[in-house]
């Protein structure tokens, strides 16, 4: 990767490509946070950002915090209650990024469980929203931190939501089709006949080989040589490093992120002290 | 009426109660003095609903306390999976029936609502309405005929929630997120808050990091009013206190060690 920037901030970069307009902006993983911060940093004023703080929702753009309540407060509008949040959902209001665990050749998605539901060899943290964003946006976007065999599969073990397979099969309405999936290689969308995954871009100095051996199936190829991620520009370099993150708690989903970095981040990053428990009004 | 009451009551309703639900949500306002409570008590194991479950449920499920789990989420946030959730669903020891957000909103919304379920669209077509023991149906509207989901209510016999502050009769403010508890108060058979503070009448004012964002709680969906300073443990209580990342990286790497949860269950606040 080129020295003038890092994984972190190219992903940052290319996630804010997704968002726009007036809508519930949700990032949800650290990186895509940041990246609806930018977004409405640049090209999407309008965005409405809630994410880890409903209670504070609707802010001006602020530094991404551990503690962001503590921060947003000082600018948001609102309170969005989880009624009215899921009513905007239902209507179609959300753009967001997840971070999966597992998506599938054909765009379905699985932060719930690794093997057997009854059984699980690894039990994740549960479908949480996700069957629920699907049918609250148009596309889905999907942030998978470490492209590998095991997370790029032929077919996830639970589908949190389902993608483009049997897509006729599926009950009538206006379901979320699987957008754009970014990983450490490269960014993949569905734009194939079949709505099978497809590579958009790699990142620079990954070749496609790489990213098929780090692939479950057989990625589909654009036609003609395959583009490249865009770095991220000087001004977005700049509101990443300056504006958004001065702290670099983008750091913790790079891949030598350790508990004790968390720690420190954490540290660095408390809120001002207020009143002692029990004291405050 | 003062509704005020202490730790043994709380006790003695979760013991009367078949299912307990909590509020809060991952790392957020968990009322974990109360679970630390109810985890050291003498009760068998129970239904427990959790929307978005963190360690006061992982810490029932340590100690026993859970036979079945209702739950569209179960961790840490970004910081990590739940120990004792884990343990026990990979070892098949926990039954549990998987919700999403949205359907577990709409459970909460028919157990308010007193009807017997809600259709949604939220959830169609994904796996959670395929598990063994999904509780929900498909279904064609009868009106439009459109596909749709019925989602049974959930009416949780006891609700445990904890706030910022609450008057006596039960009044109360939650000045963070206030997730699904605003519905779950009103599905329960009965609530009980624990409040950082118990005041005579809520303030009028409000410090401005808060502004006009708070949530009220109605005393008429109120139970049972417990003072419990620092009642959210290492969970963020904003703008009280804010996560106790030590403490939950300390929890997380311990808990699945019954004797160090058994010392954790019986702390002081």
């Amino acid at each position: 990767m080129d020295e003038d920037f890092t994984l972190e901030e190219l992903l940052i970069a290319r996630m804010a490509r997704e968002f726009g307009g007036e809508a519930i902006t949700v990032g949800a993983t650290l990186l895509a946070d940041l990246a609806a911060r930018l977004a409405k940093a640049t090209h999407a004023p309008d965005a409405f950002l809630t994410t880890a703080s409903r209670a504070a929702a609707d802010p001006d753009v602020h530094a991404k915090s551990l503690s962001d309540e503590w921060v947003l407060c000082r600018t948001a509008r609102m309170a969005l209650d989880w009624e009215q949040m899921f009513q905007l959902i239902a209507k179609g209001r959300l753009q967001i990024w997840v971070g999966a665990v597992q998506v599938d050749r054909h765009g379905a998605s699985n932060i719930s469980v690794i093997g057997d539901w009854a059984r699980p060899k690894v039990q994740l943290i549960g479908a949480r929203g996700v069957p629920d964003d699907l049918w609250g946006c148009a596309r889905i976007c999907y942030h998978v931190r470490t492209q590998t065999k095991r997370t790029l599969v032929e077919r996830v073990d639970f589908e949190c939501a389902f993608g483009n397979r049997d897509a006729r099969a599926r009950p009538g309405g206006p379901a979320a089709r699987p957008g754009v999936v970014v990983t450490d290689l490269g960014v993949y969308d569905f734009e194939t006949e079949d709505g099978r995954m497809r590579v958009a871009s790699l990142h620079p100095g990954v070749d496609f080989a790489t990213a098929q051996a780090r692939c479950g199936f057989e990625l589909a190829r654009p036609d003609g040589p395959i583009p490249v991620t865009p770095p991220p520009t000087p001004l977005q370099r700049r509101l990443i490093r300056e504006r958004l993150d001065p702290l670099g708690l983008r750091r913790l989903e790079s891949v030598d992120a350790t508990d004790a970095l968390t720690l420190e981040l954490w540290r660095a990053d408390l809120p001002p002290a207020r009143a002692p428990r029990g004291a405050a009004p | 009426m003062d509704k005020t009451m202490d730790w043994g009551r709380l006790v003695g309703l979760a013991g009367e109660a078949g299912s307990i639900a909590f509020g809060g949500g991952g790392v957020q306002r968990k009322p974990m003095s109360a679970a630390r409570r109810i985890a050291a008590s003498a009760i068998g194991p129970r239904t427990v609903v959790s929307m978005l479950g963190g360690p006061e449920t992982d810490l029932l499920i340590g100690a026993g306390k859970v036979d079945r789990l209702l739950f569209a989420f179960v961790g840490f946030d970004a910081y990590g999976l739940a120990p004792n959730f884990r343990a026990a669903r990979e070892s098949a020891a926990l039954e549990v029936v998987e919700y999403s957000e949205g359907t577990m909103l709409a459970a909460y919304d028919a157990g308010a609502r007193a009807l017997p379920f809600l259709p949604t669209r939220f959830g169609l077509g994904t796996a959670i309405t395929r598990t063994p023991n999904a509780p929900f149906r498909e279904f064609d509207c009868p009106l439009t005929g459109e596909r749709l989901l019925a989602v049974p209510a959930l009416v949780p016999d006891l609700a445990v929630v904890h706030v910022n502050v609450a008057d006596r009769a039960g009044n109360a403010l939650i000045h963070g997120d206030a997730y699904a508890d605003p519905l779950l108060v009103r599905a329960a058979r009965r609530t009980v808050l624990t409040a950082e503070r118990v005041v005579d009448a809520l303030p009028r004012e409000l410090p401005p990091e808060v502004g006009g964002r708070s949530t009220f709680v109605s005393r008429l969906w109120v139970h049972g009013v417990i003072e419990a300073p620092g009642g959210a443990g290492m969970t963020a209580m904003f703008p009280d206190y804010p996560l106790d990342l030590e403490a939950v990286m300390r929890y997380q790497r311990m808990a699945a060690d019954a004797d160090w949860l058994r010392t954790f269950v019986a702390a002081e606040d």
